[in-house]
C-alpha cells in the first residue's frame, strides 16, 4: 500500500492534466461553457421548487434555500458516483497500452467533480441573497466538515466502483436506479429533522436506521447553515456524523483494497 | 552474455497466461450450472512461455516472429501493464514502452494540451514537459495549429504530433512495438535516424517488428518467437536470415499467419 502511494505521488502531475482533460473536454463547443455548471442546478431547482412547492404545498420556511443546500451536494454525489463507476472501463484502452497508477483515473474523476460541485456553490450563496435569508454563520465549519467526509466517502464508492464496473457492466446498470432510491432516502427534497426524526409515530429503530446512512448527516450538516434547520434539533447528530466519517474511512480501505486486488486485470481482461 | 549484474533489462523465466473463456456466461443459471460442475468455463493460454534474456546498456534487441506468436504480450510484461504470471523481470532505468502512438490524446485538446497529458502518462513531470515544449513543437512542426484542437489535424500532423512526443520522452529503456511501419516513407527514415541517434547515446533498446530489414538496421541481437517460446537467439543478421528460410520466401503483401 505505502509504495503504491509513493508511486501515484510521483505520478502526480497525470491527475492534474487528467482533471484539465475532463474540465476542458466537457464544456467544448458549448456557448455558455462552465456557465452550465450553475444553469443546470439552477433550472433544476427552479422546476423542484415549483413542484413541491407550490403544486404539493409544502410549507417549510425558505423551502428552497433548504432545497439547494442539499440539492448542490447531493447532484455532485450522484454524478460522480455514476461518472467514477465507469471511469476505468471508458479507458481500457488506455490502460492496455501503458503504465500509470490506475487509480489516478478515479482521482481525476473526484477531482473535477469537486472543482464543480465548488464552481456551483455561488448559486447557493445568491440564493441566500435573493431569498433574504442570513446565514447560520457557526454552522459554516459544519457545512466544510461534511464536504470532507462527503469526498471521502466518495473516494471510496468511486475506487470500488469503478474496479468492479471493468468486469461487471451491472455495476452501471444497477447504479442509476440504487442512487435514486439513496436520493429518497436521504434529507434532500424534505426536512429530515421535522419529517423523520421528529415525527412522534415513527419508531425510534427506524430513525436510528434512517441516521444510519453516511447521507443522512452529511446533508444535515450542510442544511444547517440554513436557520430553523440547525443539527442541534437532532439527538446524538454529531455521534451520526462520526459514524459517517468513519464508514467514509472504511470505504477507502475498501476501495483500496478491491482496486488495487483488480487493477493489474484491467489491462488483460477490459 | 554480459555479466548480470550490469544488465539493465534482465528477463529470467517469463510465463504469461490468459484465461480464455470457452463459452461466453451469459446469465446466472450457466454460471451456477458451471460452478456445480465444477468447471470454470475457461482455458488457460500460454501466450508466453519461459523466455529469458538480458540487455546491457546501450545494446538493441530486436523481436521477431509470426502474429500471436507472443512478441506484444512479453512487451506488455516488460512495459508493467501485465504482471508475469511466473518468472520475473527487472529493469533498471526509467522505461518508455512505445505500443502505440499519442496515447490518451483527445480530439477536443489541443496539440499542446495533449503534449502534456501523453507525455506526463509516461511518467514526464509537468516542468519538464515544459521545458521540452520547444524543441517539442519544432519536431512537430505545426505552428500555430499546435493551439487548435487535434480533430483539426490532418493526419499526417497527428502522427507528427505523436512522434515528437515520443521522441522526446528521453527514457533509459526503450520499448517499441511496431510502430514504425506506420507512416509515409520520409517518416519511417525519420523515425529510424532517431532512433539510432538514441542508442548512440547510450539507450537500451527492445523493438518488436515484422520488419526484419528495420530489425537487422537497428539492433545488433535478435530473438525469434514462436507460439511464445523462443526458437532462435543470437545475431540479428543470423536470427533474421532463419526466420526467413522457416517462413519462406515472404511476399510482399503478408497476410496473416
Amino acid at each position: 500500500m505505502i509504495p503504491g502511494l509513493r508511486e501515484l505521488f510521483a505520478y502526480r502531475d497525470v491527475l492534474v492534466n487528467l482533471v484539465k482533460r475532463e474540465l476542458k473536454v466537457r464544456y467544448k463547443n458549448s456557448v455558455l461553457g462552465f456557465l452550465w455548471s450553475l444553469l443546470n442546478p439552477l433550472l433544476q431547482i427552479l422546476v423542484l421548487v415549483i413542484a413541491i412547492k407550490y403544486f404539493m404545498g409544502q410549507s417549510e420556511p425558505s423551502y428552497s434555500i433548504m432545497l439547494v443546500s442539499a440539492f448542490l451536494p447531493w447532484t455532485f454525489f450522484a454524478m460522480v458516483l455514476q461518472e467514477g463507476a465507469g471511469c476505468v472501463a471508458q479507458e481500457v484502452a488506455l490502460v492496455k497500452k501503458v503504465y500509470f497508477p490506475r487509480a489516478l483515473m478515479p482521482m481525476a474523476t473526484l477531482t473535477a467533480g469537486v472543482i464543480h460541485f465548488l464552481l456551483s456553490l455561488p448559486v447557493l450563496v445568491g440564493m441566500f441573497a435573493v431569498v433574504r435569508v442570513t446565514v447560520a454563520w457557526n454552522y459554516v465549519p459544519l457545512f466544510f466538515v461534511a464536504v470532507v467526509i462527503q469526498i471521502c466517502f466518495m473516494l471510496g464508492l468511486i475506487l470500488t466502483l469503478s474496479a468492479l464496473s471493468v468486469f461487471y457492466n451491472d455495476v452501471r446498470y444497477i447504479l442509476g436506479s440504487f442512487t435514486t432510491m439513496w436520493f429518497f432516502l436521504s434529507p434532500v427534497l424534505y426536512d429530515g429533522i421535522k419529517r423523520v426524526i421528529e415525527k412522534p409515530h415513527l419508531p425510534q429503530i427506524f430513525k436510528t436506521i434512517y441516521m444510519l446512512n453516511p447521507m443522512a448527516p452529511i446533508l444535515m450538516g450542510y442544511r444547517s447553515i440554513v436557520p430553523t434547520y440547525g443539527v442541534h434539533q437532532v439527538p446524538h447528530y454529531y455521534a451520526f456524523l462520526g459514524i459517517s466519517a468513519g464508514v467514509a474511512v472504511l470505504m477507502i480501505v475498501i476501495g483500496g483494497v478491491v482496486f488495487s486486488r483488480y487493477q493489474w486485470a484491467f489491462a488483460e481482461h477490459g | 552474455m554480459g555479466g548480470a549484474s550490469t544488465a539493465t533489462i534482465e528477463v529470467d523465466g517469463l510465463w504469461k497466461a490468459f484465461q480464455v473463456p470457452h463459452e461466453r456466461v451469459v446469465n446466472i443459471k450457466q454460471a451456477a450450472l458451471n460452478f456445480i460442475r465444477g468447471r470454470s468455463g475457461a482455458s488457460t493460454f500460454w501466450a508466453v512461455q519461459d523466455v529469458s534474456f538480458s540487455l546491457n546498456r546501450g545494446e538493441a534487441l530486436g523481436v521477431i516472429g509470426r502474429n500471436g506468436s507472443g512478441k506484444s504480450t512479453m512487451l506488455s510484461c516488460l512495459a508493467g501493464i501485465y504482471r508475469p504470471t511466473r518468472g520475473t523481470v527487472c529493469t533498471r532505468g526509467r522505461v518508455v514502452a512505445l505500443l502505440e502512438l499519442g496515447t490518451g490524446f483527445h480530439s477536443e485538446l489541443s496539440g499542446r494540451d495533449n503534449i502534456f497529458l501523453n507525455a506526463s502518462l509516461y511518467g514526464l513531470r509537468n516542468r519538464e514537459i515544459a521545458r521540452r515544449l520547444p524543441a517539442i513543437t519544432d519536431f512537430a512542426e505545426l505552428g500555430d495549429f499546435i493551439d487548435a484542437p487535434v480533430k483539426t489535424y490532418s493526419s499526417g500532423m497527428y502522427s507528427r504530433l505523436a512522434f515528437a512526443v515520443a521522441v522526446h520522452l528521453d527514457p533509459e529503456i526503450l520499448l517499441l512495438d511496431e510502430i514504425l511501419s506506420v507512416g509515409d516513407q520520409s517518416f519511417q527514415r525519420k523515425c529510424l535516424e532517431k532512433m539510432q541517434e538514441f542508442m548512440r547515446g547510450g539507450k537500451t533498446v527492445i523493438f518488436v517488428s515484422h520488419s526484419l530489414g528495420q530489425v537487422v538496421g537497428i539492433c545488433q541481437r535478435a530473438i525469434w518467437l514462436d507460439g511464445g517460446r523462443v526458437m532462435l537467439e543470437g545475431g540479428s543478421v543470423e536470427v533474421a536470415a532463419a526466420y526467413e528460410g522457416q517462413m519462406g520466401p515472404i511476399p510482399k503483401l503478408t497476410g496473416p499467419a
